[in-house]
């Protein structure tokens, strides 16, 4: 009987295991499969005898394995236990592992049963659970914002087309991501209807600008076409497309493209049931509008609709027309402007009658006007772009000297001879170019030519006769030409006077002839002026010397930098001045000629001093006059011109100097003469 | 011995001021009215000085000058122009071919010219 039942017994259990639809297990204590079911190789993949005699870690990762092991031995048990486990193909599952251990009467450790069932899906479903919640708490977050958005954007009041527009480009733009919108309009005309851009906020001028003067057409071609013709929102998620562009023209395509719009969303914009027009709105990145932002976006067209439903005359929607147009205006005033700018900047430069060139930083030529060619004979197709020194030999000179030049006498080809002023400029950014203005004086040195001829020949032509007379009159008077009475000798005296006067006035004439030229006749070269003024002085000495008249010359002791003047002209004017103080100091007097540097204003001064009659206070403003001669130096110098002081004034104003004077009657008079002091070329500094 | 002055001058006036000057002081005068005939009697006279006057017909004074500067000999005899011209330029030209001095006619007189051929030459 007990044989029996221990049979059935064991069938017992074995058709227990073969049922259980729940993977399960008999493992040894060190963790060798013993027993496994049905369930088990299903669950796994294996087979019986694949798993019989292996070790859990066939199934199991080591770790968890052994961790196993060792807990149920500790404890036992081991009740859902979260662990992952291996398939044969390689596929992992997440299990609730059991475990129970089983013990002889002794207490020794069998074996352990081990049980288990399918967490996977359960794990899968649990995430999939946390995804949604996430999705409609973003979705939730999202939609309040827009509410948030929506509610900012109040209706109340009536308020206009160009009141709503910026607002709502600032509100719902930001809140979906659009970085621009603009409303159309459709109007109709003798050819049909277009759709006109009316207003835009966050668009470019240039943007605009072509929009305005590319209407599009009212069909499906475009989307704001589609918008309109079937009263249907349309979006645009990626306006690359080309169905959506077929009919754009290449500017608007490219203009499009820099602009940034990459998606776009078309309302139409019904008002009072007729088709107002179209709103825009523009997106920079590509975007999929999802359904709670369509709904946004399309309540702001119900609110721009309303908005310009709210428009009580026409005149609301004129003035965003107009306020539009004057926008575009400007851009078209503003170009126009410029153009006439660069066209009139233009006129000037090509009929200017000097020549320009503009010299970059590199040395090419960067312009050239039309006189310049002329001048340099050198086309402007050849000279453009080219090294300017290469192109122009003949400025290579003038070109490799930085300092800025004023009036440079330059020979070209002769006869050309033109002045050459350079002048730096800094444009675009701090870029050095240098602009040279050429000026022919050709023709002025050649009257200069002509001139200094003539008065060489004049000279001679009146002198001739005059020294003639002067001779015969002389000689007279020495008794040469036999004895003369002493009445003669009177009148004949009074002749030679005469005669004097008209050489002496000659001369001078001569000379201011050549100095009232101009700068043309000036030779300047760097001199030293007290060398000048030396030899000047010791030309006098023995006049001086004749009068007992002290002349003496001080010259400070610092060493005098060397002045731009013209040597024959400046000399005149100390002759004239020393002459003057001798004429005009009687016997035993005394005359002083200082020379100075005066560091603070950069000029050397020069003072001639006399101790003699002085000029009376009522002539001493006309001093300098042509002719003017005050009555007591008429006693004194009947010789007198009257044009020495003149002269005098003249050159030295000529050299960028001063002339002055101070005089007391009876005490005498002393000449101020400034010269100032050019900086020499090589002496420039790095300070320049 | 008397000293022989060259006067090349074509003014009669001034020759004949100038030569009764000269003879009224002891010299020897002799005298060419243009280049040409200057370049003849400097060669066949051999004068202790001359005077020259720029502006003269067939050769002007200028090349007479040059003339005079280039002949070894020549050279050694001194010259003062005497003359109604004078730029600058011209009068350093002539110092530069050798000219001791630039009278211009107006400025001097007869008596100043003789005092400076005395400085030259002596009496």
């Amino acid at each position: 009987m007990l044989l029996e039942d221990i049979g059935l017994l064991e069938q017992y259990v074995q058709e227990l295991s073969t049922f259980f639809p729940l993977p399960l297990c008999f493992i040894s204590p060190i963790g060798v499969m013993l027993e496994v079911n049905p369930a088990f190789e299903e669950t796994f993949g294996y087979k019986f005898h694949e798993l019989i005699g292996e070790s859990l870690e066939k199934i199991i990762e080591k770790k968890q394995a052994d961790n196993l092991i060792s807990k149920t031995t500790k404890s036992g048990a081991m009740k859902a236990a979260e662990m992952t486990l291996r398939s044969k193909d390689g596929r992992e599952m997440i299990m609730g592992v059991y475990t129970q251990a089983r013990v002889d009467e002794n207490g020794n450790l069998l074996g352990f049963f081990l049980g288990m069932f399918d967490l996977t899906d359960l794990k899968k479903a649990n995430i999939a659970l946390q995804n949604l919640t996430k999705a409609l708490q973003e979705e939730r977050d999202q939609l309040s914002k827009l509410q948030e958005a929506v509610e900012g954007l109040s209706i109340a009041g009536r308020k206009s087309l160009q009141e709503v527009l910026p607002g709502l480009n600032k509100t719902i733009g930001v809140a979906v991501g659009s970085h621009a919108v603009a409303v159309w309009t459709a109007k109709k005309n003798k050819e049909g209807t277009t759709l006109d851009i009316l207003v835009a906020q966050g668009l470019t001028k240039t943007y605009v600008q072509h929009l305005h003067e590319h209407p599009l057409g009212f069909d499906k071609s475009t989307v704001v076409g589609m918008a309109a013709v079937t009263r249907q929102p349309v979006f645009s998620s990626n306006f690359n497309e080309r169905e959506e562009r077929g009919s754009l023209t290449k500017e608007l395509k490219d203009f499009i493209v820099r602009e940034g719009v990459r998606s776009l969303a078309s309302f139409p914009l019904i008002v009072q049931g007729d088709l107002f027009g179209i709103l825009n709105f523009y997106f920079s990145q590509e975007h999929n509008f999802p359904p709670a932002e369509r709904r946004i976006l399309q309540l702001s067209a119900n609110m721009v609709a309303i908005a310009i439903g709210n428009i009580e005359s026409r005149k609301d929607l004129e003035d965003a027309q107009k306020a539009l147009m004057n926008m575009l205006e400007d851009t078209d005033e503003e170009r126009e402007r410029a153009e006439q700018e660069r066209n009139r900047t233009q006129l000037i430069i090509q009929n200017f009658s000097d020549g320009l060139l503009l010299i970059g930083e590199t040395g090419a030529v960067e312009l050239m006007n039309p006189e310049a060619e002329k001048l340099l004979a050198v086309s402007r197709q050849e000279g453009i772009e080219k090294k300017a020194n290469v192109v122009f030999p003949l400025l290579a000179e003038i070109l490799s000297d930085s300092a800025p030049l004023f009036r440079k006498e330059l020979k070209l080809h002769p006869p050309r001879v033109v002045e050459v002023t350079t002048i730096p400029v800094e444009m675009d950014g701090g870029l050095r170019r240098t602009l040279m203005v050429l000026h022919d004086i050709t023709r002025e040195k050649q009257i200069e030519q002509m001139k200094t001829e003539f008065v060489s020949l004049a000279a001679h032509q009146l002198r001739t006769p005059l020294s003639a007379i002067k001779w015969t009159l002389k000689m007279m008077l020495d008794k040469d030409l036999g004895p003369i009475t002493n009445d003669q000798e009177n009148f004949l005296g009074k002749m030679y006077e005469s005669n004097e006067r008209m050489i002496s006035l000659i001369n001078d004439l001569l000379d201011i002839t050549r100095i009232e030229e101009g700068r043309y006749l000036y030779q300047p070269d760097f001199e030293r002026i007290e060398d000048i003024i030396k030899s000047v002085v010791d030309s006098y000495k023995e006049e001086a010397k004749r009068k007992n008249i002290s002349l003496a010359l001080s010259i400070s002791s610092q060493s005098l930098p060397r002045v731009l003047v013209d040597g024959e002209k400046i000399r005149l004017v100390f002759q004239n001045l020393v002459e003057n103080a001798l004429h005009y100091t009687p016997k035993n007097g005394a005359i002083t000629v200082t020379v100075t540097l005066d560091k603070k204003n950069n000029e050397i001064e020069t003072i001639v001093q006399d101790t003699g009659m002085g000029i009376p206070e009522e002539y001493q403003n006309r001093i300098f006059e042509k002719f003017f001669r005050a009555d007591a130096a008429t006693k004194v110098n009947t010789e007198g011109s009257g044009l020495g002081l003149y002269l005098v004034k003249n050159i030295v104003e000529a050299h960028g100097g001063r002339v002055w004077f101070d005089s007391k009657i009876h005490k005498g008079t002393a000449f101020h003469v400034t010269l100032p002091v050019k900086a020499e070329r090589d002496d420039i500094t790095s300070n320049v | 011995m008397e000293k022989t002055i060259l006067l090349i001058e074509d003014e009669k006036l001034i020759q004949d001021l100038l030569t009764r000057k000269l003879l009224a002081q002891g010299y020897h005068v002799e005298l060419a009215q243009d280049g040409e005939e200057a370049l003849e009697k400097i060669g066949q006279l051999r004068p202790d000085l001359i005077l020259l006057d720029i502006i003269l017909p067939k050769k002007d004074g200028m090349e007479v000058l040059e003339h005079i500067h280039r002949n070894e000999s020549l050279s050694q005899i001194p010259v003062i122009i005497i003359s109604n011209s004078g730029q600058p330029v011209e009068i350093d030209r002539a110092r530069e071919l050798g000219a001791v001095d630039w009278l211009v006619k107006a400025e001097f007189d007869p008596q100043e010219v003789i005092e400076k051929v005395r400085e030259q030459i002596g009496s």
